[in-house]
């Protein structure tokens, strides 16, 4: 008997409610087709050799007939037609040789993958943990600031710092969002050969020492804005900070670090043209901050707070050692009817943050001593309030500062302004 | 020479008014910082301020600062 070559289509199991000849003669007549038996199957004669068009086949013991050729439709017709014999149908399916050995290396091999990422999820959560302890292994300038109870970042807060530039290189900034400009003719804001740009935006706005895992700096996730004002020598000009001031305004940097002064007189009044920029600044909502200055030889009278953190609308930052004293350098509010207030005071001694490899004792880490230092945890700390409060003002965001400070009593306001800076 | 910061009087005149006014008493206009409301003024004499027009103060530009 030849075999016919079938083409492929749907084949259908359907199944009897009776094995009567009338339910076959039912079936064959309402599909037009001949059902042969299963009776009929044996070693030459195949399925396909009975299957075809118009021809199926029925298992009688079963009460199962296989069909091919036929539209669904009629098949659903005749099932909800009570009088058919037809009580369930289905599609055929398809089947795969299985043994079982093959089925045994198949179960073993998805084990294997399944181990494989599981050993990777659990070195994934080994490796979180230890970053998320490494977290708190803080300065002991962030510590003293509250940062370990801080749940803010800076993030989405500009924070411009006014200084010597930046070492763009330093691994610790790869990845984070910097712009700046330089206003030192002939110097570029991105190559800091000094350092003290680079160590103060990394306590303002650093993360954490790659070498030992310290975290070092306050508003880790703020966007950097470096303002080249100071050579590389560490000097600078009016002109130079206005201009960066300006710029700083015109593109609404909320935050602005200067950790820079010019030394002023017993008796002197502040600026008037600072105290007009800071001023003008707090209209726009940004806020100026600056450092006392570090001319002082306590436990001598120190030296008045320096220009242009001795302005009224400048937040003026005196510097303290690690038992919370006033740092021997740091100048006092000893012109304070005049202006000249130091507002409050930060970490400003033994603060280690990101130097530069491009100085002349360049290296990627320093600890270093000044109201410098101090300056950019205030800018840090003003970030994370930025962020808490996006729709306060400038000048609230400087009373919310002033009000949560850590009081220093009974050391002189002075000496320490309100008091110790902490994060919100 | 006397390089001075001065502050703009609140209700400014236009840019090009004030160039010109302190251009015709020999006053050179260097720069003007629009957000600050300030403008740099350079002189080859010693100025007053009450003798000027459009500006409330001035300041010598003298200080440098360094890096503290």
């Amino acid at each position: 008997m030849e075999s016919k070559k079938k083409k492929k289509a749907d084949r259908y199991i359907v199944v009897l409610d009776e094995q009567s000849k009338s339910a076959i003669n039912k079936v064959q007549k309402e599909f037009n087709i001949t059902l042969n038996s299963s009776a009929d199957l044996n070693d030459k004669v195949r399925l396909q050799n009975l299957m075809g068009s118009e021809q199926g086949i029925i298992f009688k013991n079963l009460g199962i007939a296989v069909i091919d050729d036929i539209d669904e439709e009629k098949i659903l017709h005749s099932v909800s037609n009570s009088s058919s014999p037809i009580v369930y149908y289905e599609k055929e399916k398809e089947f795969t040789a299985t043994n079982t050995l093959d089925k045994l290396k198949e179960i073993r091999q998805t084990n294997l993958i399944l181990q494989q990422q599981l050993d990777d999820l659990k070195t994934t959560i080994i490796e979180e943990t230890e970053n998320k302890e490494q977290e708190f292994f803080l300065t002991w300038g962030l510590e003293s600031i509250g940062l370990s109870n801080n749940n803010y970042t800076g993030k989405d807060v500009s924070i411009a710092v006014l200084d010597t530039g930046i070492y763009l290189d330093h691994p610790d900034f790869l990845n984070r969002n910097i712009q700046g400009k330089s206003f030192v003719s002939g110097e570029d804001w991105d190559k800091d050969k000094n350092g003290h740009g680079t160590h103060c935006v990394g306590i303002a706005a650093g993360n954490i020492s790659h070498i030992d895992g310290r975290r070092y700096g306050v508003a880790n996730e703020s966007n950097i804005v470096i303002a080249k004002v100071l050579s590389n020598s560490g000097t600078g000009n009016t002109s130079g900070i206005i201009d960066a001031i300006d710029w700083a305004i015109e593109k609404d940097f909320k935050i602005i670090s200067m950790s820079l002064g010019s030394p002023v007189n017993i008796g002197e009044q502040p600026s008037i043209v600072f105290e007009h920029i800071g001023q003008k600044a707090l209209d726009k909502n940004i806020l100026l901050i600056a450092a006392a200055g570090n001319d002082s030889s306590r436990p001598a009278i120190p030296r008045p707070v320096s220009n242009p953190a001795n302005a009224e609308s400048i937040m003026a930052v005196a510097a303290l050692d690690k038992q919370l004293k006033v740092a021997k350098f740091s100048n006092g509010g000893i012109n304070a009817s005049s202006g000249g207030r130091v507002d409050v005071s930060a970490p400003g001694v033994a603060i280690f943050s990101s130097f530069s490899k491009l100085a002349s004792n360049g290296s990627l880490y320093a600890t270093l001593n000044g109201t410098s230092m101090a300056t950019p945890f205030v800018a840090g700390v003003a970030a994370l309030y930025r962020e808490a409060y996006p729709n306060d003002s400038a000048s609230e965001i400087w009373r919310k500062i002033e009000k949560r400070v850590k009081s220093l009593t009974p050391q002189k306001l002075r000496d320490v302004g309100l008091g110790l800076i902490q994060t919100p | 020479m006397y390089n001075y910061f001065a502050i703009l009087e609140k209700n400014q005149a236009s840019k090009e008014t004030i160039i010109k006014y302190f251009k015709d008493n020999d006053i050179k206009v260097e720069r003007v910082y629009s957000s600050l409301g300030i403008i740099k003024l350079v002189s080859t004499k010693k100025l007053n301020v009450t003798n000027l027009k459009h500006i409330t103060s001035l300041e010598l530009d003298n200080d440098e600062f360094e890096a503290v």
